[in-house]
């Protein structure tokens, strides 16, 4: 993956238009029509019509000039992906994600599970932190999202590190042939203590769980069921994201000695957007405050260390 | 890759925990002392056996403990928060005194001596407590705990993660590592995206080498982690990655690479992470302004840690206010030209080996591709190339130019086709008729339309 640097044909795309307009795009040279032609593969932007066929052999990262401005070919890293990717369920977010793969001690050869699939979202930063060497159990029981997150991992080139069941993990267990060989397990289920057994089963000696609730009393009966299969060090927590915004102000002193003076000069119709006098002179300095709406409460993270000796 | 071996090794790094407490030890012959009052631990007793859960046993001569396993099935002392008698009480009568417990100090360190230690010992201390039996059920549990820190006989050793390590050094004293907080440190791995395989260049200052761990750790030993240092390097420095206990093949990606030896920096990603938000804020102006960066942003996490008990669930009472401030963006490929100072088909910037960056700040985010020709070599220079060749010695070069566009666009007295194309050529006395227009206006509306027309002439030239 990292010597992937140019983009091929079937390559899947992220198309930066703004910071807001991501979107998922698929190098393919031609597509078909309602009636079945092939036709030239042409990406409609409000910058004007990207000629997709024009992007195969660009490097990732490369800006395509358009009609009414430009867009950006972007590698589909993890985090570009959980920005872009269609929704087929409530997705997990970065921050939650980040803080998932380092309290399950995730690195490069780790055997891990997860229940559900959903969009696929974690998946792929589980993917990208266990590769080459690991390996992501994945399941989900709904039958076309475990369909269309196979086709998806595929194209994203982790195929081969992934395996993705259609399967109610509640009732039916992770499967016999992985028990005791799992290093992580993920839940993110409506009932996550009903996976709970089979979890055990599979985890290592010394294996970390985490599970994703939205609702604290789910949280509440999780940690009850925890405690008494034989897990420790449970730590719940919360963890919300907050992005600032930039500007340059300038910050002046009015000066009383010289307003006197001032007079004399007319007054410019406008003022600055940030209320300064340019008459006063000052300096510019950055400013920076917390954007004025953010997300207030994505879900509570629950984890523990699976204790072999005392389930 | 290798996997971390399942059971203790002697030498090997073990992480140590107890009710209240949470170390990092090495595996050593020697008995080990703890702390004050608390007898001395065999820490080689556990070597061969798998990590999880041990007890204190005393060993027949000395106050020494060795560990031994806990049985599979067998009762861990329950975890005084989780005993629930359902018996309400208050504290009505509760006098603050401190003679509520009949056991004298001399008597209760004479029993440690001896061997005394967890159920046994805390039994006897809340028997000889006049107090306990009127405490609340909360402040019986606030008891317990407390003896238990003291008394406990359980002991949990773990292999050492960069989770661990993390939490213990900043538990410890997070101002030493900047206040580089376990989940600030999650979500910059993450959104540097460290994968196996992958290069990455690290400066970090002061944080006990924790990024550098982190890297290390998601590199499985495969890839390339350059660690920028800014001074000599001093013991401690790479306490984190000492404390994580990689194998050698594992540290083998790191190269350490002190700051003066480096002429010019390209990273794909840059993320520094601060505990104040101005200097990254000033980072965040730059970067937006020169456009080598899309989705540019400045965060800060807010975590808050949760107690969950049945009836008793709430946030802890103490948190972290202060995540630090993390800043990240994506490299894109920006046109050179708006880097390099270009007048006519040359560049400003003189001398490229000792660019002076006062007088050309943007050149430092020019992509520069450098190569070394030998006696025989080609190269390809497509066209509308800036290139710049130095004759490292006494040299020969033969230069061929092909002409890429119809003949009759190209200048006749020029074979090399380094002049303006003929079009150019007439265009450009266009403008100089157009800037002598516009010149006739107050500067202001210059300034104004000048502008307009540049946008209409590089849109309507780019198009079709």
């Amino acid at each position: 993956m990292h010597g992937q640097r140019c983009i091929e044909e079937n390559s899947v795309v992220i198309l930066y238009v703004d910071f807001k307009t991501l979107r998922v795009l698929r190098v393919t040279k031609t597509v078909d029509t309602k009636d079945g032609k092939k036709v030239p593969n042409i990406y409609q932007t409000i910058y004007g019509p990207l000629n997709v066929s024009e992007v195969i052999g660009k490097p990732y990262g490369a800006r395509i000039e358009l009609k009414k401005g430009f867009v950006y070919l972007m590698f589909p890293s993890p985090e570009l992906w959980t920005l872009a990717l269609p929704h087929r369920t409530q997705i997990l977010y970065s921050t939650d994600i980040s803080l998932i793969i380092a309290n399950l001690e995730l690195k490069p050869g780790k055997i891990v599970c997860e229940a559900g699939t959903g969009s696929g979202s974690l998946s792929c930063s589980i993917l990208r932190t266990i590769m080459p060497c690991g390996k992501l159990h994945t399941f989900d029981f709904h039958d076309q999202r475990v369909e269309c997150a196979v086709e998806e991992f595929t194209s994203l080139g982790y195929g081969e590190f992934v395996v993705a069941k259609h399967r109610d993990v509640c009732q039916d267990g992770f499967g016999v042939e992985l028990t005791g060989k799992v290093d992580a397990v993920f839940l993110d289920l409506p009932h996550p203590w009903l996976a709970l057994t089979a979890a055990t089963k599979v985890l290592k000696n010394c294996g970390r769980i985490a599970s994703f609730s939205p609702c604290v009393e789910q949280v509440q009966k999780m940690c009850v069921e925890l405690r008494s299969n034989g897990y420790e060090q449970l730590k719940t927590i919360e963890c919300l994201v907050r992005e600032s915004v930039v500007k340059t102000i300038t910050l002046t002193t009015p000066s009383l000695c010289t307003a006197k003076n001032r007079t004399e000069e007319p007054l410019p119709k406008r003022m600055k957007t940030d209320g300064s006098d340019p008459r006063d002179g000052g300096e510019a300095t950055f400013f920076s405050m917390p954007v004025t709406s953010c997300a207030g409460h994505t879900g509570f993270l629950t984890f523990a260390t699976c204790m072999k000796n005392r389930s | 890759m290798e996997e971390t071996s399942e059971v203790i090794k002697l030498n090997s790094r073990v992480v140590f925990c107890r009710v209240g407490d949470k170390r990092i030890l090495t595996v050593h012959q020697k008995p080990l002392y703890l702390k004050k009052g608390f007898p001395k631990v065999n820490l080689a007793s556990a070597v061969g056996k798998p990590y999880g859960n041990f007890l204190l046993v005393k060993q027949k001569e000395g106050n020494v403990f060795n560990l031994e396993p806990l049985e599979v099935g067998s009762a861990k002392e329950v975890d005084p928060r989780l005993e629930a008698t359902g018996v309400t009480r208050d504290n009505r009568d509760i006098v603050d005194s401190s003679t509520s417990q009949k056991l004298t100090m001399d008597e209760i360190c004479t029993r440690t001596g001896s061997g005394l230690l967890g159920a046994e010992m805390i039994d006897l201390l809340v028997e000889n407590s006049a107090t306990f039996s009127s405490k609340s059920e909360y402040s019986q549990q606030k008891y317990l705990r407390k003896k238990l820190e003291k008394y406990s006989d359980n002991v949990t050793l773990m292999p050492p993660s960069l989770r661990l390590v993390s939490e213990i050094i900043f538990d410890y004293d997070p101002l030493s590592v900047q206040n580089l907080r376990p989940d600030t440190l999650a979500i910059l791995l993450n959104t540097a995206g460290i994968s196996c395989g992958g290069k990455y260049l690290v400066l970090e200052n002061g944080c006990k080498g924790l990024v550098t761990a982190g890297v290390l750790e998601r590199l499985g030993g495969e890839g390339r982690l350059i660690r920028i240092t800014t001074k000599k390097e001093r013991s401690g420095e790479l306490e984190a990655v000492e404390k994580l206990d990689l194998s050698k093949n594992l540290k083998q990606p790191l190269i350490s690479l002190p700051l003066q030896d480096l002429e010019c920096l390209n990273p794909g990603f840059e993320i520094p992470e601060k505990d104040n938000c101005f200097p990254l804020a000033e980072c965040h102006v730059m970067l937006k302004s020169m456009g080598c960066a899309v989705l540019v942003k400045l965060t800060e996490n807010w975590l808050r840690e949760y107690q969950v008990l049945p009836d008793r669930t709430h946030p802890l009472v103490t948190m972290s206010g202060n995540s630090g401030f993390l800043l990240s963006g994506i490299k894109v490929q920006t046109s050179n030209a708006e880097f390099i100072y270009p007048v006519g088909d040359k560049s400003l910037v003189e001398d490229l080996d000792l660019p002076d960056f006062d007088k050309f700040p943007k050149l430092a985010s020019a992509t520069c591709y450098k190569c070394f020709l030998k006696p025989g070599d080609a190269l390809f220079i497509p066209s509308l190339w800036y290139h710049n060749v130095k004759a490292l010695d006494f040299s020969v070069a033969v230069n061929f130019f092909w002409c890429g566009m119809r003949k009759e666009l190209y200048d006749a007295g020029d074979p090399y086709g380094n002049k303006d194309p003929v079009p150019v050529a007439r265009a450009a006395q266009s403008v100089d008729k157009a800037v002598a227009l516009l010149r006739t206006l107050p500067p202001k509306f210059a300034q104004f339309y000048g502008r307009k027309l540049a946008n209409v002439l590089y849109q309507k030239s780019s198009e079709g």
